[in-house]
């Protein structure tokens, strides 16, 4: 069986509103922004439910001998008043109610699901799901602190895996790697009309040298001794890189 | 013709319109059927003023029209007569019922235990209402058949239309010597009452469709709303 994360007290209390009526034959709904886990939250509570996309032509069709049904992109959902729901169990999934009236008529249970922004208390959790996941899924074994600043949750779950897997990815990357990365990336570029290729892409190298420097050490007189360069030639590519 | 044998009392006492006879000193010397269960809604005293209200002014009797609601009886008018300086007596006219032709199908009807639905929409509002709840039930309601769906949309509104109050008292119970007769069957009925200071009736609309679709029988009041939901077991 799935299982279902959270730390929520709105989250759960709809586990415990569903779980009550899991045994009636109910029309219920929940609606949230896109990747919140709805989806995967109706799917924990009723593995056995038959998943249908509101995106097809006929969702009435689709619904015809099934008891317990999980339909997904309500929103999207054609001819709302047609749909047979009697005596079905039925858990729609949307990213906005539409017409409140109608979705009020046809539901008995309308849920709100809030975003990871209005359930700060889920981010710190689910980052460090999704960062063992990452670890499994890239056979990475070393451990990284994150940092919880720098997670994108613009697009919730979404946003949040790609900046975790970011972040390891970042943590984990050893020279020969960035040399990889490099590579392929300027190979990209070279064509029959690059002209000042070097010029154009020395930054890639000396603005992460210099941005971490000075991140590191503060001070430019510092810096440009342990870099080897001239004080004059640091602040001129500081200027040149915008790093003020 | 001799009308003098006949036992009139018997044909008064099926009577579905309330007939109720008062001393001079307000005590109910008669009351048939309908009335009895009439003065579950209303008090001796306020039928007793409304008789005296609108008696005639000599012996005889006097028919008024007027809008009269208590509970879920509806009255039209009322006929007051009186023989003598003792006893007066009142009938209250039932008011014409629309005949609902809606169909429910009871084979859709599954056994519900009430506790449960009402758990549930309990658990809803609470999550978006901040209200206190004070639910009076019995947990061994014996379960009937509902549309479980439809009930709870109906519990839900019922439960919206005093969402903006501090608090909402909820109970269940069974109602004594009532029923809700469907095609020829009398079925006992499970009451929910709904009360609080005040009540949007917007919903009003809403909760009337619902109830008419499912053989419910709902009044709406100023500070209560009562379903009457019959106890469907076979």
């Amino acid at each position: 069986m799935e299982q279902f994360f959270t730390n929520n007290e709105q989250i759960k209390s709809i586990i415990k509103n569903i779980n009550i009526t899991r045994t009636l034959f109910l029309s219920s709904i929940i609606v949230g922004e896109e990747y919140i886990g709805k989806l995967h939250l109706a799917s924990y509570l009723f593995p056995s439910a038959t998943i249908v996309d509101a995106t097809l032509e006929n969702v009435n069709e689709a619904l015809k001998g099934v008891d317990e049904a999980i339909i997904t992109h309500f929103e999207k959902v054609k001819n709302i008043d047609n749909l047979d729901f009697d005596n079905k169990r039925i858990i729609a999934l949307a990213t906005f109610l539409g017409n409140k009236k109608i979705i009020h008529d046809k539901f008995a249970f309308i849920y709100q699901m809030p975003s990871l922004k209005e359930r700060p208390e889920d981010i710190e959790p689910l980052a460090h799901y999704f960062l063992n996941e990452a670890k499994e899924n890239l056979s990475i074994q070393s451990d990284i602190e994150l940092n919880y600043e720098a997670l994108d949750i613009s697009q919730n779950f979404k946003s949040l895996k790609k900046s975790v897997y970011q972040q390891l990815l970042y943590a984990s990357i050893e020279s020969q790697d960035i040399e990889k990365i490099m590579y392929n990336f300027l190979l990209k570029k070279y064509n029959d009309d690059t002209q000042e290729l070097y010029k154009h892409y020395l930054w890639l190298y000396e603005k992460p040298l210099i941005e971490a420097g000075l991140d590191r050490y503060g001070s430019q007189l510092k810096l440009s001794n342990i870099l080897g360069i001239n004080r004059n030639t640091l602040r001129k590519k500081i200027n040149e890189l915008n790093l003020h | 013709m001799n009308s003098t044998s006949i036992d009139f009392e018997y044909f008064i006492d099926c009577d579905n319109s309330p007939f109720v006879i008062f001393s001079n000193a307000m005590k109910v010397i008669y009351l048939n059927r309908a009335a009895e269960i009439l003065m579950g809604y209303v008090q001796n005293r306020e039928l007793y003023t409304l008789a005296i209200t609108h008696a005639p002014q000599d012996i005889g009797s006097k028919t008024t029209l007027l809008d009269l609601k208590y509970g879920s009886f509806i009255f039209h008018s009322i006929t007051v007569a009186y023989q003598d300086e003792e006893h007066i007596a009142i009938r209250l006219y039932n008011k014409p019922i629309i005949k609902n032709d809606s169909t429910m199908a009871q084979e859709k009807l599954i056994l519900t235990d009430i506790n449960t639905i009402m758990e549930a929409n309990l658990t809803l509002f609470k999550m978006y209402n901040s209200c206190d709840m004070h639910l009076l039930t019995d947990t061994d309601l014996p379960s009937f058949k509902v549309d479980q769906n439809q009930l709870s949309k109906l519990i839900r509104d019922s439960l919206d239309s005093f969402k903006n109050n501090n608090y909402i008292m909820i109970h269940l119970s069974i109602v004594i010597g009532e029923s809700i007769r469907i095609n020829d069957k009398r079925h006992q009925i499970l009451q929910i009452r709904f009360q609080s200071d005040k009540r949007n009736e917007d919903y009003d609309q809403n909760i009337k469709t619902l109830s008419q679709n499912n053989y419910v029988v709902t009044m709406l009041e100023d500070k209560y709303i009562k379903i009457n939901i019959p106890m469907i077991t076979d």
